[in-house]
């Protein structure tokens, strides 16, 4: 049986899946950093390593994401949308609404039964709802990323923000460090902006449960919270979200590989 | 009136930004822009800068060149040379929001002021030196100051002039049409005054009336053309081309090459439509542009879809007018140009009205999408949110909203402008193209 592998060259890290038989070999995430090429041929050669395999070994390899087309050793490029799409499908069949908050931007995806993207809507162009809000706000509060999530959990009085933008929300933020408010309290008023905005784009698709997160955002447990509030569901969460556009990529490179050998 | 130098700009354009021509007729365009231009600093004509405002047939008659800022905008941001205008006039105090077209303009007049001559990167020599200003609320709230502006600047008069059509609410009210119809022609008569002064001879009413009927017969054409195309299967007449292809309408009604443009236009298309011949090898996704400008800096973009194996099939942005036969009982040029104009309107409004939808108004035709999907055989629409300009911007999300509620055919938003370039953001809109006709294949799969 052989290897297939799904690589998502994305603006914040780029992340790489192996799979066989449909199922998870190893997946490995870096930096993308300012050379979306080098990080293409950086995650994949480590990929490679964890697994103990070699690019010869892999028999088919789908590409995606923004920096998709730096990833030179693809055989070929679907969207991020439909990787996710297929990604969260294969995890959880019964989901038809997925949203993905990635660093760049967000999306609401409707999918159908057999994983494929039948409606979606992305955020416009600007930073609202998406990672690189949470990425603003960690810096100027002087916190880990990762601790974004456990920090919010713990707000009291979450600030109400006039603003999802994230530029303006910066501003916001300093103005209340400014005023002595907690940062957990910073840190849920963000969430809920962001809630706001993500709810905004499922409005496009219609909210269908079961729902699912996907994308680095839903490694944060505070904005999974402040969603839940606002959306009214559970959302499930994969074991690995930030990892689900590129293990829809590699699924597809296996169904790719299987339509022509039949 | 005596002859303006053509500096002939002559800066290399970065990178191809606009579309393959599919047909002939498409690629002949160039040359008439070009004509344009160069015909204004080279015939000895006054130079009258205009807006569009479907009034051409006056200026031929009155042997004045019209040149359109509008036209210039797009020509700007096509070669990819509109930035340094806008930058110029948002040094002004214009708003990085108000439409770029007169962003473009105005910083062209402000630019020559400051140089004292036009800028060496005005693609085809710039625009020349005007001695009157045309401008009219047609379409957008921007135009009645636009206009204004450029007077100032360019030290010329400037006269500013009503087109209104009705709500759809009223547009079949006889007393509607009769109130309608008195404002409009009062109107156009006192820009034929104003042009009368400023030219310093009178209207030769005899040739206006030739150049009407002939502007008529150009309409038909035009319409005809265009309806034609967008049913074919396969396509023969992309978005792109009918981009390209309205130019003769807007900027050139009235003359004898807008109607052979038109008859050649139709001709080729009817004998592709009979033999069967599309654009694209392979038509897998049909698709619709269903509203807001085009990305005029990045006109490549419809190029990038068909590489997929989708076609825009039909705009319904600049939409053919669809001109009702103007009665005999007319006599009046004006008097016809009115009419017809009002007729035109009034189609739209009337086919909202039929829809049962919101009463916006007039010239701007709410239901076409939900129109043309079912008779153009669509499987997707494409619309453009532009940050510059409200005017055809508006009423988007009713459209989807409606295509939502009564038809299968999902849409896709996109965000840029129509020329401000510092708003496209091309990696974005690849992926979501892809992903749109990534979709419509599932949706075709799952027989939706």
């Amino acid at each position: 049986m052989a290897f297939f592998a799904g690589i998502d060259v994305g603006s914040v890290t780029t992340k790489v899946v192996i799979t066989r038989d449909s199922e998870l070999t190893a997946y490995h995430v870096v930096p993308s950093g300012a050379n979306y090429k080098m990080a293409a041929q950086k995650a994949m050669e480590e990929v490679l390593a964890k697994a103990g395999l070699s690019l010869k070994d892999i028999a088919c390899i789908v590409a995606t994401g923004y920096g998709a087309s730096n990833a030179d050793f693809a055989t070929l490029k679907v969207t991020d949308i439909s990787c996710c799409a297929k990604g969260v499908n294969h995890l959880f069949p019964s989901v038809r609404t997925v949203i993905d908050v990635g660093g760049q931007a967000s999306k609401a995806i409707r999918v159908n039964e057999e994983g494929r993207s039948t409606n979606f809507v992305v955020s416009e162009r600007c930073a609202a709802g998406s990672g690189r809000f949470l990425q603003i706000i960690a810096r100027v509060l002087q916190i880990e990323l990762g601790d974004v999530g456990p920090l919010s959990l713990q707000a009291k009085k979450p600030v109400i923000y006039t603003t999802s933008c994230a530029v303006f929300g910066e501003s916001e933020a300093i103005s209340r460090i400014a005023e002595g408010t907690p940062k957990e309290d910073i840190l849920a008023g963000v969430h809920n902006a962001m809630a706001l905005k993500i709810y905004s784009l499922i409005s496009g698709v219609g909210l269908e449960e079961e729902c699912a997160i996907a994308g680095g955002g839903a490694l944060d447990v505070g904005l999974i919270k402040r969603l839940e509030e606002k959306l009214g569901v559970h959302l499930l969460v994969p074991p690995q979200p930030q990892i689900m556009a590129a293990l829809g990529a590699a699924l597809m490179a296996e169904e790719r590989s299987l339509a022509l050998a039949s | 009136m005596s002859e303006q130098k053509n500096p002939e700009a002559t800066q290399e354009v970065p990178k191809r930004t606009s579309a393959k021509k599919w047909t002939e007729s498409a690629r002949k365009v160039r040359g008439l822009v070009r004509d344009m231009y160069v015909r204004a600093f080279t015939e000895g004509k006054p130079v009258a800068w205009v807006m569009f405002t479907l009034v051409n047939e006056l200026f031929v008659a009155m042997d004045v060149v019209p040149v359109y800022p509008e036209n210039f905008a797009g020509l700007c941001a096509t070669k990819r040379v509109g930035n340094p205008f806008i930058d110029r006039a948002e040094a002004d105090g214009f708003s990085n929001v108000s439409c770029s077209y007169a962003r473009i303009g105005l910083g062209y007049a402000a630019l020559w002021k400051d140089m004292g001559e036009i800028p060496s990167f005005a693609p085809d020599g710039g625009m020349a030196k005007p001695i009157m200003m045309v401008g009219s609320s047609l379409v957008c709230d921007t135009r009645y100051k636009w206009f204004q502006t450029y007077s100032r600047y360019m030290d010329v008069p400037y006269y500013a002039f009503d087109m209104l059509g009705p709500p759809a609410s009223t547009a079949y009210r006889p007393d509607v049409r009769e109130q309608y119809i008195k404002y409009n022609l009062a109107q156009l008569q006192g820009l034929v005054s104003f042009m009368e002064e400023r030219l310093g001879k009178k209207m030769d009413w005899d040739k206006l009336d030739e150049i009407v009927r002939r502007g008529e017969k150009t309409y038909v054409l035009w319409y005809d053309a265009y309806m034609l195309a967008g049913g074919a299967v396969p396509c023969p007449f992309p978005a792109e081309d009918s981009f390209n292809c309205f130019f003769p309408a807007f900027f050139m009604m009235g003359e004898v090459e807008a109607l052979d443009f038109y008859q050649g236009l139709y001709d080729e298309i009817k004998y592709k439509v009979d033999n069967k011949m599309g654009s694209i090898p392979e038509e897998k996704y049909r698709l619709l542009w269903g509203g807001g400008l085009p990305p005029w800096h990045t006109m490549q973009i419809f190029n990038y879809v068909e590489e997929q194996g989708a076609v825009f099939v039909f705009q319904s942005t600049y939409l053919p007018l669809r001109f009702a036969d103007v009665p005999d009982r007319i006599t009046d040029p004006l008097e016809r140009m009115v009419h017809s104009r009002y007729e035109a309107a009034i189609s739209r409004a009337e086919l909202d009205r039929k829809l049962g939808l919101f009463d916006l108004c007039n010239f701007v035709g709410l239901g076409n999408p939900l129109l043309f999907v079912d008779e153009f055989k669509v499987d997707g629409v494409v619309m453009h949110w532009l940050r510059s300009c409200r005017g055809t911007t508006i009423g988007q999300v009713y459209q989807k909203n409606l295509l939502e509620e009564r038809t299968s055919i999902p849409t896709l938003f996109l965000e840029s402008d129509m020329c401000d370039v510092r708003d496209y953001f091309e990696a974005d809109w690849k992926v979501k193209l892809s992903a749109f006709l990534e979709t419509l294949e599932a949706r075709k799969r799952a027989g939706s």
